[in-house]
């Protein structure tokens, strides 16, 4: 298990999802966006997923840079149903936090997604805990990661 | 009551009774009908000696969704109560029936059938649900406008407005370097535009499928689908980039394109199997197709999940070209659309 890896199992624990998703930060500025890790996943599904910019949940995020946060989808009305976001589909997501992480230049470099198989009702004091944690934790990882392969 | 009197009833009322009465063997050929089912029924084409076959009356059932299918036909089963066929007439017209099929005598396999006509109310209903379909489809065709009238301003309004901005910048930027970074990125951006608008025509219709046929433009497709939806097409394509007439050629995308979608929708599988050969063989010439899922089914007289609109337009894509298509399935079991096309 890899330093990242670790990181998105202890969000995983530490805040009760069933998945916890990163998109490859290595390319946030491709034509497409892939899905590097998925901690919890029930299948490898979501390896073959490629969306072009736009699409998807990472499109949503990326577009508005701010997190959408679902506490049930079936709730929700969603733009072309939840067939236009095959991970809440492949992983039979019923609620979620789909996170942008910023580099220090005001760029999104990843979107990291948060889900549950059961819908669960986020408070913003739980929110804004993960939100903490997830930046502290998981962003600067990802600026340590992308440094050091800048070097290389 | 005595017999002899309900002997003598029955047989009066089998002679005059404005209801179509026939008796029908297991292979399907007709033993009695009564006066009024041989005045209703077409009969021009027999040869008066033989045995009439039900089946050169019958035009098939509906099946819902104004479908007229002959699969799962009565003649197999016991019993099968109030449900609606087609039958010739002998006006040259293809006229729909409520009927009762009820086998009466299973050593000899004999089965009554009778026939009404549909009711006036009945008609009312189907052309209800023809009004129906026809709001759906307008429907559909708005969301449609709608998804792509989106496409174009949240991607290549925005984009395009961005790369605007980003170069209006350029005038102010005096350092050298700093105005070759701005205009790389702006390169991006219009590069990834370029790619996003190409992907919405391609998407609307693939350009391949006019210029180079249909193999290649359904393994593009395939390869959108595993990136889409996480699901691999196995595909049993031989048709050595052959070229069709173009009406085949966009009623079997539309259909392999529809099915795959369902597969993605409601299957739940990580691959699905599609299968086209063309066959010339003594019995004709024809395309053939099959798509397969091992996913989770459904049971095909239940209420859509969707619109019911995809399968609706399958079938009909593949009339307007004279083919036909069959959709089997079983809640577990996996679904199966198969049919072929006459070239």
């Amino acid at each position: 298990m890899d330093k990242m890896e670790k990181i998105l199992s202890d969000v995983r624990e530490k805040f009760n999802f069933d998945t916890v998703a990163l998109t490859d930060v290595e390319c946030s500025r491709c034509h497409s966006i892939k899905w590097k890790y998925n901690i919890g996943s029930t299948n490898d599904r979501w390896r073959k997923i490629e969306l072009r910019s736009g699409k998807g949940l990472p499109g949503i995020v990326m577009k508005t840079g701010k997190s959408l946060v679902v506490d049930a989808i079936e709730r929700i009305e969603m733009d072309g149903g939840v067939f236009q976001y095959p991970m809440i589909k492949i992983e039979r997501l019923e609620s979620f936090i789909a996170m942008p992480l910023w580099n220090d230049t005001e760029e999104v470099i990843g979107i990291v997604l948060l889900g549950n198989r059961q819908s669960r009702h986020f408070l913003q004091k739980e929110y804004e805990e993960i939100k903490e944690y997830v930046e502290r934790h998981l962003r600067q990882q990802i600026l340590k990661e992308l440094i050091a392969n800048e070097g290389s | 009551m005595k017999e002899a009197n309900l002997i003598g009833l029955l047989e009066a009322m089998f002679h005059q009774s404005k209801e179509m009465i026939l008796f029908v063997n297991g292979d399907g050929e007709i033993v009695y009908m009564n006066a009024h089912a041989s005045r209703t029924l077409d009969d021009t084409d027999y040869d008066k000696s033989q045995f009439q076959h039900i089946c050169s009356h019958c035009q098939g059932m509906y099946v819902g969704e104004g479908r007229i299918e002959c699969n799962n036909c009565y003649l197999h089963m016991e019993e099968k109560v109030t449900f609606q066929v087609y039958m010739r007439t002998r006006d040259g017209s293809v006229e729909p029936f409520i009927a009762n099929f009820q086998r009466i005598d299973p050593e000899e396999g004999i089965s009554v059938f009778t026939l009404n006509p549909l009711s006036e109310q009945l008609k009312t209903q189907e052309m209800e649900h023809q009004k129906r379909l026809t709001q759906r489809i307008i429907q559909a065709q708005e969301d449609e406008r709608k998804r792509i009238s989106r496409d174009l301003h949240d991607g290549v309004t925005q984009e395009l407005l961005n790369v605007l901005l980003e170069m209006r910048l350029f005038k102010y930027i005096e350092d050298h370097d700093a105005l070759t970074e701005k205009m790389q990125k702006s390169e991006e951006s219009l590069s990834r535009l370029l790619d996003y608008v190409r992907n919405i025509s391609v998407e609307l219709r693939p350009a391949s499928l006019d210029d180079l046929g249909l193999e290649a433009a359904l393994k593009t497709h395939f390869k959108w689908v595993e990136r889409q939806y996480g699901m691999t097409v196995e595909c049993h394509l031989d048709m050595h980039n052959k070229r069709f007439n173009p009406e085949v050629e966009t009623v079997v995308y539309r259909i392999i394109q529809e099915a795959i979608f369902n597969a993605a929708k409601y299957a739940d599988v990580e691959t699905v199997e599609v299968d086209l050969h063309e066959i010339e063989d003594i019995s004709g010439h024809s395309l053939n197709f099959e798509i397969r899922d091992g996913g989770l089914g459904f049971d095909l007289n239940s209420h859509p999940l969707g619109t019911g609109l995809g399968l609706f337009g399958m079938n009909e894509r593949v009339s307007s070209v004279n083919g036909n298509v069959t959709i089997d399935s079983a809640p577990g079991n996996g679904t199966t659309v198969s049919g072929s096309i006459p070239l």
